[in-house]
């Protein structure tokens, strides 16, 4: 079990409940089984539209939420259930907004400082100092950057102090959950390569949440792509690309727009009608059927299976 | 009533007729010089330093660069929606020969939303959520329009159909919050382009909606332009976009125009460093091998305190000595493309040199 995998999920499931008025509850469908693993030292990448469950899957993975049903294997072992205190130090994650993320009453200092506290990992005061020093100069900021405040620093420096919290406690595995979304153009690469020379020198393995495909397939080794709460397609990063099967994962790759004016006159583009639905009452069957141009009679009734279509290219389609 | 319609839409055919005619190759749009200042507590913030365009009838451009480089500021200027403490301390911005700058609150009104409107970032930040879609869709031609309210009325379902809102008259009573991202940004197009424009303003129209959303709302716009043949200005950061619509770029670094030209120039023949560093910084989804990404070095610029010469200088990997201390002129390097560069120039001269012997 614990073979090479660091990260498993089985039959991983989020709902959220809102209440609807007086002893009425109904449950919004955020995460529906979901089943994959994560290689030690590999970024698994998660794409889809804005409320597919993408976010909420990263998160209930370290368990920032409870999972409703199903079990999150760490390294082979359950952690469903059990304290996640120790395995704070192991799992940690990076948030998109890096201003919101921070507090804007601690200094840079104390906000690295407060995660090597927490986890006891300075002998003493000089250790902690000299642990937070080399953080910030490792995420290309200035040691000297200890003392001022969140707010002095720029959006992708913002990025770094969260990154470099991150980092405090030495952790084997990151959920990234859209760390570049809100950074300039210039400032995103910058960052993306800062994690990848971070997973070079010590060997983390990622979760690399994002709506922007281009960075994902850059950044990922396999791409989960996500739709309204399932995995409906799952493949090394350049296979995906070049031949996804699933009808969504065509359509949303047909719709990246592509820097290069000569291929985008060219190209020929699926362009999916409608909205995806709400998950709170999810449409039955296949969840794509009502926006799939090759839905048929089946995909309203059965609920496709996961299953292998080619060696490590995994998909949920009747059609495949 | 249909004769009735067919004054609103004189715009249209007269807009239409430009297909054939030779309106095509005539300045709709000529920004000089403009210069945008915001007068902080703190000091003068020269948002916009000296840009100066040109945009035909019926031409796409599209206006690239990142945060605080002044691609907003300057269209809001066009628009005469600069909020204090920002103001337009020089230049001239004339729209089919009359200087905008100079026009009085009344001309401005007529202006505003009639012969140019501007679609928003956020539709939330545009809509009134207190007021139903069709009500706000009426109000824009009444303010423009002598027509009564049946024919308003029937005005607006026609663009909400238009712009590809499935059960037009449900939507019409209902409110902004009732509908989703991508529908409100469609309603606000609807609402931009109801009294036929010339020029539409898109100020990062896409950028907060997903990409398959995005594309539904790039062919639509790309479809309306071509049936309406109204010109467009559009702001964003993404160059997928930019590739997508537009006929020709804008690239504007620190409040300055770095580099201009026709999409293809400036994808397969860019000339200013900056232009260079965005199209290597991002990651190209057609690579079959892993390649690391070429990123910007440094930060943005402060505009409080820019730097002497040119803007780009400190962050430029190419950086010389006249670079930080005179500022680079612009070169022409074939019809419709120049670039800002001192590199340029050095060239220049390298030829005139051999040349010469």
């Amino acid at each position: 079990m614990s073979d090479n995998y660091l990260v498993k999920v089985e039959n991983l499931r989020k709902y959220f409940a809102i209440k609807m008025g007086f002893m009425r509850t109904r449950y919004v469908h955020a995460v529906e089984n979901a089943n994959f693993a994560i290689k030690k030292g590999e970024t698994l990448g998660l794409v889809g539209e804005s409320g597919c469950g993408k976010t909420t899957l990263g998160r209930t993975i370290i368990r920032l939420y409870e999972p409703t049903s199903g079990k999150i294997y760490y390294d082979g072992e359950d952690i469903t259930k059990v304290n996640m205190l120790p395995y704070r130090r192991k799992m940690q994650i990076i948030f998109q907004d890096p201003s919101g993320s921070l507090d804007p009453r601690m200094t840079v200092g104390e906000i690295i400082g407060e995660a090597i506290d927490i986890h006891k990992l300075a002998a003493n005061k000089k250790d902690r100092a000299d642990r937070i020093k080399y953080l910030l100069t490792q995420v290309g900021l200035n040691s000297e950057h200890a003392g001022r405040y969140p707010h002095e620093f720029s959006g992708g420096q913002q990025q770094r102090i969260g990154i470099a919290r991150a980092l405090a406690v030495q952790p084997e595995f990151i959920v990234c959950d859209e760390p570049v979304s809100a950074l300039d153009v210039s400032i995103q690469s910058q960052i993306v390569n800062m994690l990848e020379d971070m997973q070079n020198e010590l060997g983390l393995t990622y979760l690399f949440i994002a709506h922007d495909i281009s960075v994902v397939k850059h950044i990922s080794n396999r791409i989960g792509v996500m739709y309204l709460g399932n995995m409906v397609e799952l493949a090394e990063s350049n296979e995906l690309y070049r031949n996804p099967v699933h009808p969504y994962s065509k359509t949303l790759l047909s719709a990246i727009p592509l820097p290069d004016p000569k291929k985008t006159r060219t190209r020929q583009r699926i362009i999916m009608e409608g909205e995806i639905p709400s998950p709170i009452n999810p449409p039955s069957g296949c969840r794509f059927h009502t926006r799939c141009p090759y839905a048929t009679q089946r995909c309203k009734e059965e609920v496709p299976e996961w299953k292998e279509v080619a060696p490590n290219h995994f998909a949920a389609c009747h059609l495949v | 009533m249909e004769n009735k319609m067919n004054e609103i839409n004189n715009n249209e055919l007269k807009n239409s007729e430009l297909n054939n005619g030779d309106l095509k190759n005539r300045k709709l749009l000529e920004v000089k010089d403009l210069k945008v200042s915001f007068f902080t507590p703190v000091g003068e913030v020269k948002a916009v330093n000296g840009i100066s365009y040109e945009l035909n009838y019926g031409e796409v451009m599209g206006i690239v660069g990142e945060s605080g480089s002044g691609k907003s500021v300057q269209a809001y200027s066009i628009m005469g929606l600069l909020q204090s403490p920002g103001k337009v301390v020089g230049g001239s911005i004339l729209f089919e020969g009359e200087d905008v700058l100079s026009f009085t609150k009344e001309q401005m009104q007529s202006f505003c939303g009639n012969k140019v409107s501007m679609i928003f970032q956020n539709p939330m930040t545009c809509l009134n959520p207190v007021y139903t879609i069709g009500n706000q869709l009426m109000e824009a031609i009444h303010v423009h329009r002598k027509v009564s309210r049946e024919e308003a009325r029937s005005r607006a379902l026609e663009m909400l159909r238009m712009v590809g809102i499935n059960n037009p008259e449900r939507r019409m009573w209902q409110y902004p919050h009732e509908l989703s991202g991508g529908m409100r940004q469609r309603v606000m197009i609807a609402m931009g382009l109801i009294c036929n424009p010339k020029l539409l303003i898109a100020d990062e129209p896409t950028t907060a909606l997903d990409v398959t959303i995005q594309a539904q709302i790039l062919e639509l716009m790309k479809e309306i332009q071509k049936n309406t043949n109204m010109a467009i200005i559009f702001i964003t950061h993404n160059l997928g976009v930019v590739a997508e619509i537009c006929d020709k770029v804008t690239v504007m670094y620190a409040g300055k125009i770095v580099e201009q030209g026709d999409v293809d120039d400036i994808f397969y023949n860019p000339q200013h460093p900056y232009t260079w560093g965005l199209l290597r910084s991002i990651p190209k989804i057609d690579a079959d091998e892993y390649e690391r990404l070429i990123p910007i070095e440094g930060t943005p610029v402060d505009m409080l305190n820019p730097p002497a010469g040119c803007p780009f200088g400190p962050r430029c990997e190419h950086c010389m000595k006249i670079c930080l201390r005179r500022e680079p002129p612009k070169v022409q390097i074939n019809d419709g493309h120049t670039a800002a560069c001192w590199l340029l120039v050095r060239e220049r001269m390298k030829e005139v040199a051999s040349n010469e012997r």
